[in-house]
C-alpha cells in the first residue's frame, strides 16, 4: 500500500540502464525509484533523450535494467526470462507506442486483436474488442484498414488494442504527438477515464497539454536519464 | 550403403552436432553467466541460452531416433548377415557392435534426461538453472560424440560376408548351461522386477497426485534400478513366452515382425518411462531455489504421470505374450 492507502501496483527501485553504443557505455537511466498506485495517472515529461522512453519500456517489461528491480504486484519483473516477460507484459500491461505500431493492411478489429494472435484469440477477447471499439467509437470503422484512418482515429485504436487483455498498467508514449488540440484534449479525456477505471497509467511526454490535463494525479521530470521535480 | 545405416549415421550426426553445439553455449554460460547482470553481453548469452536449450531438446529427440534407428538397421542388416537371425547377430558380428550399442543407450538416456530438464527450465520464470544445466550439458555432449564416434568405427568394421552367430547359439546354450529358466533365477529377477516396478509407480503417482521433493528423487532413484531388473525379466520371461520357447532369451527378436515387433513398443514404454522419471527426480535436486522451486511442482506432477502411464504400458506388453501361450496352450506352463 501506498502512505496514502491506495494499492501500489508498480514499484521502480534504483533502476539503471546502461548501453553500449560502440564506442562508449552511456546511461539511459540512472538510478530512478518511484512507485505508482492503482487509479495514478503519472506522467514522465522530459525533452528527447532524456530516457523516457526507455523507462518506460522497462516499467512494461519489454527491457531489462541493468541494475536496480521493478516490482509489479510486488513480484520482481526484471530478472524473468523472455517467455514468462512477454506472459507479464500479455496479462498486465498495455502499451501504446509513440508510432502506434499498426499494421497498415489490417482492419481495425485486427489490429486491435493483435496482441492475442500468438496464444490464441478467443470469444471472450473478440467480445471485448467489440465493447472496446464502441466505447472509443470505432465501431463503424471495424473492418476498415488502418491505413485510411486518420491520425485521432489511429490513436484510439491504439488504445482499444493496450486495453484488449484489460491490463492493471496502462504505458502511453508520447499520446498526443502528432494531434492538433481538439483531438488531444479528447484523447486525454478518455485517458482520465481509463485511470479512472482503476488502472495506473503512465505517460511519457515532452507535451506540455498532458502535463496539465484532467486527471493527472503526478508529474515526474526527467533530465539526462535522472528523475527530478 | 544401406539406407537404414544412412538414417542412422544422418541422425546421430544430427544428434551430436546440436549436442556439441549447445555445449560450446554451456560452456560460455560457466565461465560468464551471471543471472544478476543485465548487461548487454549478459541479455546476448541469455538469448543464446534459450537457443542451445532448443538445441539439446531438438539433439536428445534424435539422439533417441538414433537410438532406435540402430536396432532397426541392426535387425534389417541381418537379413544380408549369414548365421543372424536378429539384431543380435549384426551387433555380434563385430566386436564393437555391442559397445556401440551400449554408448547409444547411454547417451541417448542421458541427453534424453537433460532434455527433461530442459522442458522444467523452461517453466522457470527466471534463468536460475542456466549454469547447473550447462555443467549437466558438458557431460552429455561427449557421450553423444563417443556413442558416434563408436556406431561409426562398428559399421566400418561391420563384414556382411562373415558368418555371425545367431541368438539361439549362443544366448540359448548361455542359458540352457546355467539353467537361468529354472524355477530359482528367472522367478526371482521377475519378481524383484515386478515388486520394484509396481513400487515405483505406486510412488510415481503418490507424488504426481501431491509431490514432493525428497519422495521425487526417491522414486527416481528406485526407477535406476528398475530399469536394469524389467531388462532382465524382459529377457528372462517375455521373450521366450513371445517365441513358446523356454530357452530363447533373446530380446533382440523381439524387435522382430514374427514378433510382432513387440520390442518397439516395449522397450519404448520403458525408455521414455525412465527419462521422464529421472527428469522428475533430478529437476527434484536442482530445484532448491525459490523460482526453480515453485515451478517443480506441476513439472514433477505431468512427468510422473506419464512416466507411471508409460510404465504400465511396459508391463501390460509384458504380460501381452505369457497370456497369450496361456490361451493357445490351454493353460499349460512353457517352462518345466
Amino acid at each position: 500500500m501506498t502512505h496514502d492507502g491506495t494499492a501500489l501496483l508498480l514499484s521502480a527501485r534504483n533502476v539503471t540502464k546502461k548501453v553500449w553504443d560502440g564506442r562508449t557505455r552511456r546511461t539511459v537511466v540512472d538510478d530512478a525509484t518511484f512507485d505508482v498506485a492503482a487509479g495514478e495517472w503519472l506522467v514522465l515529461r522530459g525533452a528527447s533523450g532524456s530516457g523516457k522512453t526507455t523507462l518506460l519500456a522497462m516499467l512494461g517489461a519489454m527491457l531489462r535494467p541493468t541494475t536496480g528491480e521493478i516490482l509489479f504486484d510486488g513480484e520482481p519483473t526484471s530478472r524473468l526470462r523472455d517467455a514468462h516477460r512477454a506472459q507479464t507484459r500479455r496479462s498486465t500491461v498495455g502499451f501504446v507506442f509513440q508510432d502506434l505500431q499498426l499494421i497498415e493492411d489490417l482492419d481495425v478489429l485486427g489490429n486491435v486483436l493483435l496482441p492475442f494472435v500468438p496464444v490464441g484469440v478467443t470469444r471472450e477477447h473478440h467480445a471485448r474488442a467489440e465493447v472496446l471499439l464502441a466505447r472509443f467509437d470505432l465501431s463503424a470503422l471495424a473492418s476498415v484498414k488502418a491505413r485510411k484512418l486518420s491520425g485521432g482515429e489511429r490513436q484510439r485504436v491504439a488504445l482499444a488494442r493496450a486495453l484488449l487483455g484489460d491490463p492493471k498498467l496502462l504505458l502511453l508514449d508520447e499520446p498526443t504527438a502528432h494531434l492538433d488540440d481538439a483531438r488531444a484534449d479528447k484523447l486525454l479525456e478518455l485517458i482520465a477515464t481509463i485511470a479512472r477505471d482503476g488502472r495506473a497509467v503512465i505517460t511519457a511526454t515532452h507535451d506540455a497539454r498532458v502535463t496539465t490535463a484532467k486527471g493527472v494525479t503526478r508529474v515526474i521530470e526527467m533530465h539526462d536519464g535522472r528523475i527530478g521535480g | 550403403m544401406n539406407p537404414w545405416i544412412a538414417l542412422q549415421i544422418a541422425c546421430a550426426l544430427v544428434a551430436t552436432a546440436l549436442l556439441v553445439r549447445a555445449s560450446f553455449t554451456a560452456f560460455t554460460v560457466v565461465r560468464h553467466f551471471d543471472v544478476m547482470r543485465a548487461t548487454e553481453g549478459q541479455l546476448a548469452l541469455e538469448r543464446r541460452v534459450e537457443l542451445a536449450a532448443t538445441f539439446v531438446r531438438v539433439g536428445a529427440a534424435a539422439q533417441v531416433v538414433a537410438l532406435v534407428l540402430s536396432a532397426l538397421a541392426a535387425d534389417k542388416l541381418s537379413r544380408g548377415i549369414r548365421g543372424a537371425m536378429c539384431a543380435y547377430g549384426t551387433f555380434n558380428s563385430s566386436p564393437w557392435g555391442f559397445r556401440a550399442l551400449a554408448a547409444s543407450v547411454v547417451a541417448a538416456l542421458a541427453a534424453g534426461t537433460l532434455a527433461q530438464l530442459y522442458a522444467f527450465d523452461a517453466r522457470v520464470r527466471t534463468m536460475q538453472l542456466a549454469k547447473p544445466l550447462a555443467w549437466l550439458t558438458l557431460l552429455v555432449a561427449p557421450l553423444a560424440l563417443g556413442a558416434l564416434a563408436l556406431q561409426c568405427i562398428f559399421l566400418f568394421d561391420l563384414d556382411l560376408s562373415v558368418v555371425a552367430s545367431c541368438c539361439s547359439v549362443q544366448l540359448d546354450a548361455v542359458a540352457s548351461a546355467r539353467a537361468v529358466t529354472a524355477s530359482g533365477p528367472r522367478l526371482a529377477s521377475v519378481a524383484l522386477a515386478a515388486i520394484a516396478g509396481a513400487v515405483c509407480v505406486i510412488l510415481a503417482l503418490a507424488c504426481a497426485r501431491r509431490p514432493r521433493r525428497p519422495l521425487a528423487v526417491l522414486t527416481g532413484a528406485l526407477g535406476a534400478l528398475v530399469v536394469p531388473l524389467a531388462l532382465a525379466a524382459v529377457v528372462l520371461e517375455v521373450a521366450p513366452y513371445a517365441f513358446e520357447v523356454p530357452q530363447h532369451h533373446c530380446p533382440f527378436c523381439l524387435l522382430r515382425a514374427d514378433a510382432g515387433a513387440i520390442g518397439y513398443p516395449l522397450f519404448g514404454a520403458l525408455f521414455l518411462g525412465a527419462i521422464w522419471i529421472f527428469g522428475a527426480g533430478l529437476s527434484a535436486i536442482l530445484a532448491r531455489a525459490p523460482d526453480p522451486r515453485a515451478a517443480w511442482a506441476s513439472f514433477a506432477s505431468s512427468r510422473l504421470r506419464r512416466a507411471a502411464f508409460a510404465w504400465v504400458l511396459f508391463a501390460l506388453l509384458c504380460v501381452a505374450p505369457v497370456v497369450r501361450y496361456a490361451i493357445v496352450s490351454h493353460g499349460a506352463t512353457l517352462f518345466p
